[in-house]
């Protein structure tokens, strides 16, 4: 694999794992899904080969195992029969933080790539 | 952690103007590809279980260098990626050190390139005088 693609797939990579962050962000009031029950975080999976340098690999999307939050609010129209909502288990400081994390991941992917295209330009330019 | 890179500096700066351009060649591929160990690296910062991959090439040359004081004997061309330390199942790269670590592999490539041209400028000249 060379240069380019591993940096590109690095790219990739930190594109879906923020598109994972920003649903999780989107969905953390989201109390009933179709699947029943509040929302659960979702968090991205990616995998390499140790063997040689390898770039990533996006392997898609798991659910959380964390519980999901139970609140005692008897007046929320949500609110089952015993009076308790349940909501998910999306934390929005913590999505923040990896949204964060995935940005700079993101730009150092992006230098990665620029200066292979500046040391490519270089040995081109070799006439001495 | 940055030990073996930072000696390895030193003497290249030592040796620069006695490297050959057949060794130049050698540490051109070395540059080159240590720049896919490293992208390689931050690509997978967020993969479980990966181990940061450093290429083995460094200390074989700097082992070459102290000896062979500047002649193109015994250089070695074999590179290899190998995954030191760090527990199993855990992820060991670190953004800012791979990031420091790209910056100087960038500029020692294009030390070398510019020494390449150097090289290849006098030759130039040399052919020109006759």
């Amino acid at each position: 694999m060379d240069a380019w693609r591993i940096s590109a797939s690095g790219l990739g990579a930190q594109w879906k794992r923020m598109r994972v962050i920003g649903s999780n962000v989107s969905h953390s009031e989201t109390t009933r899904t179709s699947g029943g029950g509040a929302y659960r975080k979702h968090y991205p999976v990616f995998s390499a080969t140790l063997e040689d340098v390898s770039g990533v690999q996006y392997e898609g999307s798991r659910e959380a195992r964390k519980p999901t939050r139970t609140v005692y609010a008897p007046d929320d129209p949500r609110a089952g029969e015993d009076g308790k909502v349940t909501e998910p288990n999306v934390s929005l400081p913590l999505q923040t933080r990896d949204m964060i994390s995935a940005r700079q991941a993101y730009k150092a992917n992006v230098r990665a790539m620029k200066q292979f295209k500046k040391l490519c330009q270089k040995t081109l330019k070799l006439r001495g | 952690m940055i030990r073996v890179s930072d000696s390895i500096t030193a003497m290249e700066d030592r040796n620069m103007r006695l490297l050959g351009t057949e060794q130049l060649d050698v540490l051109l591929d070395a540059g080159f590809r240590r720049h896919e160990v490293i992208a390689s690296n931050l690509a997978n910062v967020d993969t479980p279980g990966y181990r940061a991959g450093r290429l083995r090439f460094e200390e074989e040359v700097s082992d070459v260098l102290e000896k062979a004081e500047g002649s193109s004997a015994g250089f070695e061309q074999e590179t290899e990626v190998y995954r030191p330390g760090g527990k199993r199942g855990r992820n060991n790269v670190s953004l800012q050190s791979e990031v420091t670590k790209l910056s100087r592999n960038g500029l020692r490539v294009e030390q070398y390139l510019s020494i390449l041209n150097f090289k290849i400028r006098r030759m130039k000249t040399a052919l020109r005088s006759q």
